[in-house]
């Protein structure tokens, strides 16, 4: 960055100020100003240089440019200090939205793939049960799943547990409880009222809701996950009332998690159990 | 959790424009641009960007007050200067808090990934 003494524009103020010129600005004011532009230039650069930013934010990452630009073209102008400053902060904020927007963005693909990988996993792990449990008679499958509609018909935007939760999270907390193998991993789900992200977050409110609930009624928390689907998996129409409130609901997965019960006749009803509740099995080898 | 109020800025910018009509200071431009900066900053607001990003979403607020209180006192350029400001740190405000959800999502999926492996794999 050029500094006052040594660029021509300088050399034009020092040639003002020893004319006595009033409307000279202070240097204190163009260093300020000369500091501020030479920030905003090095944040737009970072952001350049990141590499998440050209693919997903690059008209924020444009607008930090266009005001950068500004600014280095009121500097050059020299009598409008209070621009350059003014442009100079405008580029720095537009360079670090950009780079948060594209990290978010970013980490919202990874999520969403994540998501489709998962899905198809348990679909066809869910369609692979039945078949198993018919091959090996009297053995247990180490994978069952079950998907399970758990709590429906939230109100819209509310992440509040309704009514009809409660014998639904009793039947969850039996069903742990029972089998201290198994976990759950609970989907939170929006209709399609309001905008994607706030439906994002407004899922997984829900979701963190029953996890909450099953916390509260004594559930080991190492057992529970939470994600959000936001509106992007409804079970209904969002065309009409009845089918928003379906879709406004929390879904629960519970699969076996100790793969090591392959062929196991262990039950609730082990012979070594003293028939109290018992903490969950290690595997044996 | 509040919906976004989609009708709700146009009333007050409305609003606005006509308390500055009747100071005789009227300027589209100084009104469009303090519009748009309410909305930026109701929008971080509704995104949680109070607690997940409160410096930037105070300066926000801030900055957006004293640029209404500028432009009552006809002080245009002043109001001007703050109101873009303010939309500026309102948006980022908004990317930072956006960006900490998604780290949150991303580290659920990776804990419930990771315990329906343990189902899935022998």
């Amino acid at each position: 960055m050029k500094h006052m003494i040594h660029s021509t524009t300088g050399v034009l103020l020092a040639g003002l100020i020893a004319t006595g010129c009033s409307t000279a600005p202070p240097a204190d004011k163009v260093a300020a100003a000369d500091a501020a532009l030479g920030t905003a230039a090095q944040a737009v650069n970072q952001a350049s240089g990141n590499p998440h930013v050209a693919k997903y934010a690059s008209s924020e990452l444009e607008a930090a440019n266009t005001s950068l630009e500004k600014a280095k073209e009121a500097w050059e102008r020299k009598e409008d200090l209070p621009d350059t400053t003014q442009f100079a902060y405008i580029a720095k904020q537009r360079a670090a939205t950009a780079e948060e927007l594209a990290n978010a963005r970013a980490a919202e693909e990874a999520v969403t793939l994540a998501a489709l990988e998962r899905d198809r996993a348990v679909q066809v792990a869910a369609a692979q049960a039945p078949a198993r449990r018919a091959a090996e008679p009297g053995a247990r499958s180490p994978r069952a799943l079950q998907v399970t509609q758990a709590v429906a018909g939230f109100a819209v935007g509310s992440a509040k547990l309704p009514a009809s939760a409660s014998p639904m999270l009793d039947g969850m907390v039996s069903n742990l409880k029972e089998h201290p193998d198994r976990v759950i991993v609970i989907a939170g789900h929006a209709d399609n009222t309001g905008d994607t992200r706030y439906n994002d977050v407004l899922a997984m409110q829900r979701a963190e809701a029953v996890r909450s609930a099953l916390l509260k009624r004594g559930v080991d928390p190492a057992r529970v996950a939470i994600r959000s689907f936001g509106e992007a998996s409804p079970v209904a129409s969002n065309d009409n009332v009845a089918g928003r409130q379906e879709n406004r609901r929390v879904d629960a997965i519970i699969a076996e998690g100790d793969p090591q019960m392959v062929g196991s006749t262990q039950g609730k009803t082990s012979t070594t159990g003293s028939g109290k509740d018992e903490p969950k099995k290690k595997p044996k080898k | 959790m509040m919906l976004p109020h989609r009708f709700h800025q146009p009333a007050r910018a409305l609003a606005a424009c006509a308390l500055l009509a009747l100071s005789g200071c009227a300027s589209k431009e100084l009104n469009r641009q303090l519009a748009n900066t309410r909305i930026a900053v109701d929008q971080a607001h509704i995104a949680g960007a109070a607690e997940v990003a409160p410096a930037e979403f105070q300066a926000a607020s801030d900055k957006l007050q004293r640029a209404e209180t500028a432009a009552n006192d006809r002080k245009k350029k002043d109001a001007m200067r703050l109101a873009e400001q303010a939309q500026a740190d309102a948006n980022l405000a908004r990317a930072r808090t956006d960006s900490a959800q998604a780290r949150v999502a991303a580290a659920e999926m990776a804990k419930s990934n990771s315990i329906l492996s343990g189902a899935y794999n022998r």
